[in-house]
């Protein structure tokens, strides 16, 4: 017998049973049309306002960071796959096997403050913190 | 048992296919976005299956490079497009055309 | 002639290490005084870094690094990044063009509140530039082409207020993902049917490539497209009049000589060495055909719609395009019939002269925008009259553009001629020539207004900002000097593309 057989089967029985019970709870449950079930869900708030709201640009900042930094671990992935084998046949110096990830390190180290000097990972100021500053001679 | 490498190529070239027509098609800016990492995700899958296929790991340490460059290119690129609704009020790629030849 | 000192094979790399670090030094003095606007420092810093980086490549080039019989090439790591005489060559080119825009940018960009991001990211765009010359593997060349063109896309962007500059980058940046999406597939179709990315291993797998020709045929067509838009030639070639009009008038100067120059030395670097010609040939991929056919319909484009253009900075962004179709002859020359290195060597020895005058020229646009005496042909009217040594410099560039004989722009472009005939590409000469003549109308229209017409309006006397001018006279001065020089250069290049071409 073909293996496929076996993953087809999956699949049908993966689909069926989710299908199955949205219609047996169709068939059971009451109609019960309401307007506040159809309103927007707030953590049991009353809403305010749509859902399409600007979120701040801080937020944007933030994430293109995380984006960017997490990424750069991708980068730490191969040489961490190699180097404890590189420094047990015992070729290379532990200064050749860590220094070049030293190197790449620092070099994120100067982008990422050079971001921080720059404002990026500063939260917008509140009204108090404007007002603050405002007064301060 | 495992899967003939052409498949895996049929597959990438299916992904590659998609991002294109997104491209050639949408007017967001966004989605244009998303449609180029489309294809570059496009290449990865062939070079990792080609990495297996040929037994050698230069295809699979390319394709994390290959991520992280994708990764810095939209970051850039959503600073663009950011400077470009601020300027147009529009993220829609048409919008912007002063310049025409 | 012994070593006057021994390198470690790190610092062959030289020229690109210091670039690098003056881009990282940029950001380390961004970051203590974030809000600085000392532009002085910042344009200091960057056109030492620029300089130093030319002086320890033309070093490098008089030393004999790179030149097999005396100091040899350096493979490092693993040969993935090579220097010999023709990244030496290319990394000459990139400096002096960075050096020269950061010391114009010091006037241009007057007011404007990016003073230290601009010079990083233009350091670090150099960088990648840089290591474009030297990237010997088609990771390295990937991983290179995308550090020049991240920063190259801020940089466009960079008048963050201004419509043309934003719209200009947008398009820019969109073309550049796109074609960078088809070449990193290219890469992995070529990976795919031969199992290597380093230059050399690629060539010696090729006959084990027969039966993924497809792959390989479809995979050599994706990198032509992502050279087509590195180099702005046919059919990537529509973001250039875009995005050389729209941005700031020195990245114009840099994205149309710098970027366009490392564009065609991975070209050359990776179709003379990855895939040999007669190899090709036996698998039925014949890309020398595919370059003749760019080469004539690139510089047809590019100077027809040149001759059409009112706007004075879109002109010169045409003409761009017509001289990578001109540059495209030194692949397309690669036929085996000729001598492969002389017309190889032609096309290196156009991109360096290019590198003085077209730079020079978009220094003048960028005076112009200074000066804010308007975009078109007539708004140029009569500044001969005001400015005379900016105007004569303008009127040395444009012919040696035009390729008239007492500039350098003329012997590359006859080198470049005996090339195309020597390898049977009778065709191809006759488009150079016509395409020549053509170019000569628009270029000397340019001249005409600038020295015989009468203004249309009344200017105030015009200031002569120091950077500026020093760069455009430098340039000036190199496109009339290298004619003298024009021996070594000539020699060099040609040995660099024999060491290169099979």
């Amino acid at each position: 017998m073909n293996e496929w057989i076996a993953i087809g089967a999956l699949a049908l029985v993966g689909i069926l049973i989710p299908l199955g019970m949205m219609s047996v709870s169709y068939l059971l449950r009451p109609s019960v049309p309401e307007t506040s079930k159809r309103a927007t869900y707030e953590s049991g708030e009353v809403p305010t306002g749509g859902t399409r709201i600007r979120f701040n640009i801080q937020y944007y900042m933030v994430a293109l960071l995380f984006v960017v930094f997490d990424i750069e671990t991708v980068l730490l992935f191969p040489w961490a796959v190699v180097y404890r084998d590189a420094l047990e046949s015992g070729e290379v110096t532990l200064m050749q096997a860590l220094g070049p990830m030293l190197l790449f390190v620092a070099i994120l180290v100067v982008g990422l403050a050079w971001a921080w000097r720059n404002g990026a990972v500063q939260w917008a100021k509140s009204p108090r913190q404007v007002e603050l500053e405002a007064n301060r001679p | 048992m495992s899967v003939p490498v052409d498949y895996y190529v049929l597959l990438s070239m299916a992904l590659f296919c998609i991002g294109l027509f997104g491209i050639l098609t949408r007017r967001n800016a966004l989605m244009f976005l998303m449609s180029v990492e489309i294809m570059l995700n496009a290449a990865n899958v062939n070079l990792i299956a080609f990495a297996f296929y040929h037994g050698n790991l230069t295809g699979q340490v390319f394709a994390l490079f290959t991520m992280a460059l994708a990764a810095a290119e939209v970051a850039v690129g959503l600073g663009i497009i950011l400077v470009l609704y601020r300027n147009f009020r529009d993220v829609d790629v048409t919008v912007p055309s002063a310049m025409r030849w | 002639m012994a070593p006057l000192i021994e390198l470690h094979s790190w610092s062959a790399l030289a020229p690109t290490l210091i670039l690098a670090l003056t881009g990282l030094v940029l950001f380390v003095f961004d970051s203590i005084d974030p809000r600085s606007t000392n532009r002085s420092a910042l344009a200091g810093i960057s056109t030492a870094g620029a300089l130093a980086s030319l002086g320890v490549a033309v070093w490098y080039i008089v030393a004999g690094v790179g030149d097999p019989t005396r100091r040899g090439t350096f493979d490092l790591f693993g040969g993935q990044l090579i220097v010999d005489q023709m990244a030496l060559f290319f990394m000459v080119v990139v400096a002096v063009v960075t050096a020269m825009v950061s010391i114009a940018s010091y006037d241009y960009f007057l007011e404007h509140a990016y003073q230290a991001e601009y010079y990083s990211l233009m350091l670090l765009a150099a960088t990648g530039m840089s290591t474009m010359a030297a990237a010997n593997s088609l990771v390295t060349v990937f991983i290179a082409l995308e550090l020049a063109s991240l920063p190259s896309f801020a940089l466009v962007a960079i008048l963050k207020t201004n419509r043309g500059s934003v719209e200009a980058g947008l398009k820019y940046f969109l073309i550049g993902a796109l074609s960078s999406a088809i070449f990193v597939y290219g890469i992995s179709l070529v990976y795919g049917a031969t199992g290597y990315m380093q230059l050399e291993a690629i060539a010696q797998n090729l006959e084990g490539a027969e039966g993924f020709s497809g792959l390989l045929g479809l995979g050599v067509v994706m990198l032509i497209g992502g050279f087509a838009y590195k180099t702005a030639s046919v059919p990537f070639h529509f973001w250039a009049p875009e995005a050389y009009e729209g941005a700031p008038a020195p990245i114009s100067a840099f994205l149309s000589s710098a970027s366009k120059a490392a564009g065609f030395v991975i070209a050359f670097r990776v179709f003379a060495t990855a895939f040999p010609i007669e190899t090709m040939a036996d698998i039925g991929i014949d890309w020398t055909l595919a370059f003749v056919i760019l080469a004539i319909v690139t510089m047809t484009i590019g100077n027809f719609a040149a001759a059409t253009q009112e706007n004075v900075k879109r002109m010169l962004a045409y003409s761009s395009v017509g001289h990578a179709g001109y540059a495209l002859i030194g692949l397309a020359g690669l036929t085996g019939t000729g001598s492969n290195d002389v017309v190889l060597g032609a096309a290196m020895m156009h991109l360096l002269v290019y590198g003085f005058m077209n730079t020079g020229a978009f220094l003048f646009i960028a005076l112009a925008e200074y000066w804010g005496v308007g975009r078109t042909f007539e708004d140029y009217n009569g500044l001969a009259k005001q400015a005379p040594m900016a105007s004569a410099a303008m009127t040395i560039f444009m012919f040696s553009l035009a390729g008239i004989p007492p500039f350098g722009g003329f012997f590359s472009k006859y080198f470049l001629l005996t090339g195309a005939i020597d390898a049977g590409l009778l065709v191809v000469a006759v488009a150079l020539v016509v395409n020549s003549a053509l170019s000569l109308y628009y270029y000397s229209r340019l001249v005409k207004a600038l020295w015989i017409e009468e203004p249309v309006v009344e200017r105030d006397s015009l200031t002569q900002p120091t950077g500026l001018y020093v760069a455009i006279i430098f340039a000036a001065v190199m496109t009339v000097v290298i004619l003298p020089g024009f021996g070594p250069v000539a020699d060099t290049a040609i040995e660099a593309a024999a060491a290169v071409v099979p």
